[in-house]
Protein backbone atom coordinates (compact mmCIF):
# COMPACT_ATOMS: atom_id res chain seq x y z
CA UNK A 1 0.00 0.00 0.00
CA UNK A 2 1.55 3.22 -0.77
CA UNK A 3 0.94 6.30 1.22
CA UNK A 4 -0.73 9.32 -0.96
CA UNK A 5 1.78 12.48 -1.50
CA UNK A 6 -0.89 14.42 0.33
CA UNK A 7 -1.14 12.12 3.80
CA UNK A 8 0.91 14.01 6.60
CA UNK A 9 -0.32 11.94 9.26
CA UNK A 10 2.61 9.45 9.97
CA UNK A 11 4.83 12.07 10.14
CA UNK A 12 2.38 14.83 11.89
CA UNK A 13 2.05 12.22 14.62
CA UNK A 14 6.13 11.52 14.68
CA UNK A 15 7.05 14.98 15.12
CA UNK A 16 3.87 16.06 17.83
CA UNK A 17 3.52 13.40 19.89
CA UNK A 18 7.65 12.86 21.55
CA UNK A 19 7.50 13.87 24.63
CA UNK A 20 9.43 16.77 25.02
CA UNK A 21 12.09 16.10 27.76
CA UNK A 22 13.52 19.54 27.70
CA UNK A 23 12.48 22.59 30.71
CA UNK A 24 9.25 23.19 30.96
CA UNK A 25 8.00 26.82 29.97
CA UNK A 26 7.35 27.17 33.16
CA UNK A 27 6.33 30.49 35.65
CA UNK A 28 10.01 31.77 36.06
CA UNK A 29 10.32 31.33 32.11
CA UNK A 30 7.17 34.10 31.97
CA UNK A 31 8.54 35.78 34.50
CA UNK A 32 12.14 35.89 32.35
CA UNK A 33 10.08 36.79 29.36
CA UNK A 34 8.04 40.02 31.25
CA UNK A 35 10.97 41.00 32.82
CA UNK A 36 13.09 41.57 29.53
CA UNK A 37 9.67 43.38 28.09
CA UNK A 38 9.78 45.62 31.06
CA UNK A 39 13.43 46.63 30.56
CA UNK A 40 12.60 46.88 26.84
CA UNK A 41 10.31 49.35 28.07
CA UNK A 42 12.29 51.69 30.20
CA UNK A 43 15.42 51.58 27.89
CA UNK A 44 12.93 53.08 25.19
CA UNK A 45 11.64 55.68 28.00
CA UNK A 46 14.49 56.30 29.18
CA UNK A 47 16.30 56.73 25.68
CA UNK A 48 13.51 58.97 24.17
CA UNK A 49 13.24 61.35 28.19
CA UNK A 50 17.27 61.88 27.21
CA UNK A 51 16.75 62.85 24.05
CA UNK A 52 13.88 65.23 25.30
CA UNK A 53 15.78 66.20 28.31
CA UNK A 54 19.59 67.32 26.01
CA UNK A 55 16.34 69.85 24.00
CA UNK A 56 14.47 71.25 26.94
CA UNK A 57 18.14 71.89 28.22
CA UNK A 58 19.42 73.37 25.05
CA UNK A 59 15.94 75.50 24.70
CA UNK A 60 16.62 76.82 27.77
CA UNK A 61 20.18 77.97 26.91
CA UNK A 62 19.36 79.67 24.37
CA UNK A 63 16.76 81.23 26.13
CA UNK A 64 19.81 82.16 28.74
CA UNK A 65 22.32 83.46 26.11
CA UNK A 66 23.87 80.28 25.01
CA UNK A 67 25.73 80.85 21.45
CA UNK A 68 23.53 79.95 18.85
CA UNK A 69 25.96 77.33 16.71
CA UNK A 70 26.66 75.53 19.97
CA UNK A 71 22.70 75.32 20.79
CA UNK A 72 21.58 74.56 17.37
CA UNK A 73 24.37 71.87 17.19
CA UNK A 74 23.30 70.31 20.22
CA UNK A 75 19.55 70.39 19.25
CA UNK A 76 20.27 68.22 15.90
CA UNK A 77 22.31 65.97 18.20
CA UNK A 78 19.00 65.68 20.51
CA UNK A 79 16.88 65.54 17.48
CA UNK A 80 18.90 62.94 15.62
CA UNK A 81 19.54 60.38 18.70
CA UNK A 82 15.30 60.46 19.27
CA UNK A 83 15.17 59.88 15.39
CA UNK A 84 17.46 56.86 15.49
CA UNK A 85 15.28 55.37 18.64
CA UNK A 86 11.91 55.71 16.91
CA UNK A 87 13.43 54.16 14.02
CA UNK A 88 15.25 51.47 15.46
CA UNK A 89 12.01 50.54 17.03
CA UNK A 90 10.00 50.46 14.14
CA UNK A 91 7.75 47.66 12.84
CA UNK A 92 8.16 45.44 16.42
CA UNK A 93 6.01 43.71 17.03
CA UNK A 94 3.37 44.81 14.40
CA UNK A 95 5.36 43.68 11.46
CA UNK A 96 6.14 39.86 13.03
CA UNK A 97 2.01 39.79 12.61
CA UNK A 98 2.77 40.40 8.72
CA UNK A 99 4.23 37.54 5.60
CA UNK A 100 7.85 36.05 6.80
CA UNK A 101 9.42 38.12 3.24
CA UNK A 102 7.43 41.23 4.57
CA UNK A 103 9.38 40.81 8.20
CA UNK A 104 12.69 40.20 6.31
CA UNK A 105 12.28 43.50 3.76
CA UNK A 106 11.85 45.04 6.85
CA UNK A 107 14.66 43.52 8.44
CA UNK A 108 17.23 44.09 5.35
CA UNK A 109 15.68 47.81 5.45
CA UNK A 110 16.69 48.60 9.24
CA UNK A 111 19.79 47.35 8.32
CA UNK A 112 20.76 49.54 5.31
CA UNK A 113 20.09 52.69 7.26
CA UNK A 114 21.83 51.22 10.17
CA UNK A 115 24.70 50.88 7.51
CA UNK A 116 24.34 54.35 6.98
CA UNK A 117 24.25 55.84 10.40
CA UNK A 118 27.31 54.19 10.82
CA UNK A 119 28.52 55.55 7.51
CA UNK A 120 27.35 58.49 8.57
CA UNK A 121 29.09 58.24 11.72
CA UNK A 122 32.84 57.86 10.10
CA UNK A 123 32.07 61.26 8.11
CA UNK A 124 31.25 62.67 11.36
CA UNK A 125 34.36 61.59 13.18
CA UNK A 126 36.61 62.22 10.35
CA UNK A 127 35.29 65.96 9.97
CA UNK A 128 35.82 66.13 13.79
CA UNK A 129 39.35 64.97 13.31
CA UNK A 130 39.84 67.70 10.38
CA UNK A 131 38.14 70.05 13.13
CA UNK A 132 40.59 69.19 15.68
CA UNK A 133 43.61 69.66 13.37
CA UNK A 134 42.87 73.36 12.40
CA UNK A 135 42.11 73.81 16.03
CA UNK A 136 45.46 72.76 16.98
CA UNK A 137 47.16 74.78 14.64
CA UNK A 138 45.12 78.23 16.01
CA UNK A 139 46.05 77.00 19.46
CA UNK A 140 49.16 77.82 21.39
CA UNK A 141 50.55 74.06 22.09
CA UNK A 142 52.52 75.14 24.96
CA UNK A 143 49.98 75.71 27.25
CA UNK A 144 49.63 73.20 30.07
CA UNK A 145 47.26 70.50 28.99
CA UNK A 146 46.66 71.17 25.79
CA UNK A 147 48.40 68.53 24.20
CA UNK A 148 46.23 65.85 26.39
CA UNK A 149 43.07 67.57 25.52
CA UNK A 150 43.76 67.31 21.60
CA UNK A 151 45.43 63.66 21.82
CA UNK A 152 42.33 62.65 24.01
CA UNK A 153 40.20 63.92 21.23
CA UNK A 154 42.04 61.61 18.24
CA UNK A 155 41.85 58.94 20.21
CA UNK A 156 38.75 58.89 21.38
CA UNK A 157 37.50 59.95 17.25
CA UNK A 158 39.93 57.01 16.52
CA UNK A 159 37.62 54.81 18.35
CA UNK A 160 34.42 55.98 17.73
CA UNK A 161 35.55 55.20 13.44
CA UNK A 162 36.60 51.88 14.51
CA UNK A 163 33.15 51.12 16.05
CA UNK A 164 31.36 52.97 13.21
CA UNK A 165 32.80 50.89 10.43
CA UNK A 166 32.78 47.97 13.16
CA UNK A 167 28.84 48.58 13.18
CA UNK A 168 28.36 48.79 8.98
CA UNK A 169 30.63 45.68 8.34
CA UNK A 170 28.18 43.82 10.78
CA UNK A 171 25.02 45.60 9.10
CA UNK A 172 26.23 44.44 5.77
CA UNK A 173 26.86 41.24 6.90
CA UNK A 174 22.72 41.63 8.43
CA UNK A 175 21.63 42.77 4.92
CA UNK A 176 23.56 40.46 2.57
CA UNK A 177 22.01 36.93 5.23
CA UNK A 178 18.48 38.78 5.37
CA UNK A 179 18.68 38.69 1.56
CA UNK A 180 19.85 35.36 1.11
CA UNK A 181 16.91 34.28 3.33
CA UNK A 182 14.47 36.42 1.44
CA UNK A 183 15.85 34.78 -1.66
CA UNK A 184 15.60 30.82 -0.19
CA UNK A 185 12.02 31.90 0.39
CA UNK A 186 11.15 32.97 -2.93
CA UNK A 187 13.15 30.03 -4.29
CA UNK A 188 15.22 32.49 -6.39
CA UNK A 189 18.98 32.54 -6.67
CA UNK A 190 21.29 34.81 -3.90
CA UNK A 191 22.69 37.82 -5.52
CA UNK A 192 26.42 37.38 -4.85
CA UNK A 193 26.42 41.28 -4.96
CA UNK A 194 25.57 41.94 -2.06
CA UNK A 195 27.18 38.71 -0.40
CA UNK A 196 30.59 40.51 -0.18
CA UNK B 1 -9.00 37.19 30.97
CA UNK B 2 -5.66 39.59 31.64
CA UNK B 3 -2.80 39.68 29.65
CA UNK B 4 -0.93 37.72 31.97
CA UNK B 5 -3.43 35.27 32.20
CA UNK B 6 -3.92 34.54 28.77
CA UNK B 7 -0.04 34.36 27.95
CA UNK B 8 -0.10 31.46 30.64
CA UNK B 9 -2.80 29.65 29.03
CA UNK B 10 -1.69 30.26 25.40
CA UNK B 11 1.66 28.81 27.18
CA UNK B 12 0.09 25.60 28.67
CA UNK B 13 -1.40 25.08 25.00
CA UNK B 14 0.72 25.92 22.54
CA UNK B 15 4.13 25.99 24.43
CA UNK B 16 4.94 22.28 22.59
CA UNK B 17 4.37 24.19 19.40
CA UNK B 18 6.44 27.08 19.86
CA UNK B 19 8.95 25.09 21.18
CA UNK B 20 8.88 22.53 18.28
CA UNK B 21 9.13 25.30 15.94
CA UNK B 22 12.11 26.61 17.47
CA UNK B 23 13.32 23.31 17.49
CA UNK B 24 13.12 23.47 13.46
CA UNK B 25 15.20 26.43 13.45
CA UNK B 26 18.17 25.84 15.35
CA UNK B 27 19.84 22.71 16.46
CA UNK B 28 21.67 23.64 19.27
CA UNK B 29 20.33 24.07 22.95
CA UNK B 30 21.55 26.74 24.20
CA UNK B 31 20.84 28.76 20.92
CA UNK B 32 17.31 27.16 20.61
CA UNK B 33 16.58 28.01 24.44
CA UNK B 34 17.34 31.47 23.55
CA UNK B 35 15.26 31.40 20.06
CA UNK B 36 12.29 30.36 22.36
CA UNK B 37 12.70 33.09 24.35
CA UNK B 38 12.52 35.58 21.46
CA UNK B 39 10.09 33.68 20.32
CA UNK B 40 7.85 34.37 23.64
CA UNK B 41 8.86 38.27 23.89
CA UNK B 42 7.77 38.32 20.42
CA UNK B 43 4.32 36.68 21.08
CA UNK B 44 3.84 38.66 24.19
CA UNK B 45 4.48 41.60 22.48
CA UNK B 46 2.35 40.76 19.52
CA UNK B 47 -0.23 39.84 21.63
CA UNK B 48 -2.45 42.62 21.97
CA UNK B 49 -2.48 42.70 18.01
CA UNK B 50 -4.32 39.48 18.01
CA UNK B 51 -8.00 40.55 17.16
CA UNK B 52 -9.71 37.65 16.70
CA UNK B 53 -9.74 37.62 13.46
CA UNK B 54 -8.14 34.62 12.97
CA UNK B 55 -7.87 31.81 15.28
CA UNK B 56 -5.05 32.09 18.17
CA UNK B 57 -2.70 29.73 17.56
CA UNK B 58 -2.88 30.63 13.88
CA UNK B 59 -1.25 33.89 15.04
CA UNK B 60 0.96 32.89 17.32
CA UNK B 61 2.66 30.11 14.99
CA UNK B 62 2.63 33.09 12.38
CA UNK B 63 4.38 35.56 15.23
CA UNK B 64 7.49 32.26 15.73
CA UNK B 65 7.77 31.78 12.25
CA UNK B 66 8.78 34.94 11.65
CA UNK B 67 10.93 36.01 14.35
CA UNK B 68 12.60 32.37 13.49
CA UNK B 69 13.38 33.06 10.16
CA UNK B 70 15.10 36.71 11.19
CA UNK B 71 16.84 34.06 13.71
CA UNK B 72 18.21 32.41 10.94
CA UNK B 73 19.64 35.00 9.11
CA UNK B 74 21.10 37.01 11.92
CA UNK B 75 23.13 33.61 12.87
CA UNK B 76 24.03 33.25 8.98
CA UNK B 77 25.20 36.94 9.17
CA UNK B 78 27.02 36.07 12.79
CA UNK B 79 27.70 32.67 12.84
CA UNK B 80 28.79 30.89 15.92
CA UNK B 81 32.36 29.42 16.66
CA UNK B 82 31.69 25.94 16.80
CA UNK B 83 29.11 24.27 14.06
CA UNK B 84 25.74 23.26 14.88
CA UNK B 85 25.38 19.78 17.04
CA UNK B 86 23.33 18.51 14.45
CA UNK B 87 23.11 14.72 16.00
CA UNK B 88 24.04 15.44 18.80
CA UNK B 89 22.64 12.02 20.79
CA UNK B 90 20.00 12.33 23.89
CA UNK B 91 22.11 12.08 27.10
CA UNK B 92 19.42 10.72 29.26
CA UNK B 93 18.89 7.18 29.12
CA UNK B 94 15.30 5.93 28.42
CA UNK B 95 13.28 2.31 27.62
CA UNK B 96 13.54 1.14 24.39
CA UNK B 97 10.45 2.01 23.06
CA UNK B 98 10.82 5.44 24.16
CA UNK B 99 14.08 5.39 22.57
CA UNK B 100 12.63 4.11 19.37
CA UNK B 101 10.03 7.28 19.30
CA UNK B 102 13.24 9.84 20.27
CA UNK B 103 15.01 8.38 17.62
CA UNK B 104 12.94 8.90 14.98
CA UNK B 105 11.52 12.36 16.32
CA UNK B 106 15.28 13.28 16.45
CA UNK B 107 15.60 12.19 12.49
CA UNK B 108 12.70 14.10 11.80
CA UNK B 109 13.74 16.88 13.37
CA UNK B 110 17.19 17.40 11.66
CA UNK B 111 15.21 16.37 8.58
CA UNK B 112 12.84 19.31 8.74
CA UNK B 113 15.76 21.78 9.79
CA UNK B 114 18.12 20.39 6.55
CA UNK B 115 15.24 21.54 4.56
CA UNK B 116 15.64 24.73 1.82
CA UNK B 117 14.06 27.85 3.69
CA UNK B 118 11.65 27.65 0.86
CA UNK B 119 10.19 24.33 1.69
CA UNK B 120 11.24 24.07 5.59
CA UNK B 121 8.37 26.78 6.43
CA UNK B 122 4.88 25.13 5.09
CA UNK B 123 6.58 21.57 5.92
CA UNK B 124 6.66 22.63 9.50
CA UNK B 125 3.45 24.07 9.40
CA UNK B 126 1.69 21.00 7.92
CA UNK B 127 3.70 19.25 10.67
CA UNK B 128 2.00 21.59 13.26
CA UNK B 129 -1.78 20.03 11.76
CA UNK B 130 -2.32 23.50 9.39
CA UNK B 131 -4.19 23.57 6.73
CA UNK B 132 -2.71 24.20 3.13
CA UNK B 133 -5.22 27.28 2.78
CA UNK B 134 -3.91 28.46 6.26
CA UNK B 135 -0.07 28.15 5.16
CA UNK B 136 -0.66 30.28 2.23
CA UNK B 137 -2.42 32.77 4.31
CA UNK B 138 0.20 32.70 6.93
CA UNK B 139 3.54 32.76 4.11
CA UNK B 140 1.85 35.24 1.59
CA UNK B 141 1.71 32.56 -0.98
CA UNK B 142 -0.67 30.95 -3.44
CA UNK B 143 -2.13 27.40 -2.09
CA UNK B 144 -0.72 25.93 -6.16
CA UNK B 145 2.75 27.36 -4.63
CA UNK B 146 1.86 25.68 -1.17
CA UNK B 147 0.53 22.19 -2.74
CA UNK B 148 3.54 22.12 -5.21
CA UNK B 149 6.54 22.62 -1.56
CA UNK B 150 4.53 20.58 0.23
CA UNK B 151 5.05 17.59 -2.19
CA UNK B 152 9.13 18.60 -2.55
CA UNK B 153 9.25 18.68 1.42
CA UNK B 154 7.20 15.45 1.85
CA UNK B 155 9.80 13.79 -0.47
CA UNK B 156 12.67 15.62 0.92
CA UNK B 157 11.71 14.35 4.07
CA UNK B 158 10.95 10.84 3.48
CA UNK B 159 14.01 10.23 1.37
CA UNK B 160 15.65 11.74 4.19
CA UNK B 161 14.19 9.56 6.87
CA UNK B 162 14.56 6.05 4.45
CA UNK B 163 17.58 6.74 1.93
CA UNK B 164 17.09 3.14 0.65
CA UNK B 165 13.54 4.34 -0.36
CA UNK B 166 13.18 6.79 -3.01
CA UNK B 167 10.29 8.28 -4.30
Amino acid sequence: MTIPDDDWTDLTQAWTETPDDGPRLDAGFIRAVRRRDRLARINFIAELAGGLMVIAAMGWGLHRGLPLPAALAALAFGAFALGVTLWSRRGDPGLLTDTPQAVLRSAIGQARIGRRWALAGVATSLAGAVFLAIMLTMTDTAAPRTAPVFAGGFVFLWICIGFYLRHARRCRRRMAAHQAALDALDERPSDPAIRS
Amino acid sequence: MGRDQTFEALLAEHGGMLRRIASAYEADRERRRELEQEILLAVWRALPKHRGDAPLRHFIARVAHNRAVTHVAREAAEPRRQPLDEAAPSDAPTPHEATETRDLHDRLGQAVRALPLSLRQPALLTLEGFAPAEIADMLGLNPNAVSIRLTRAKAALREALNPEVRS
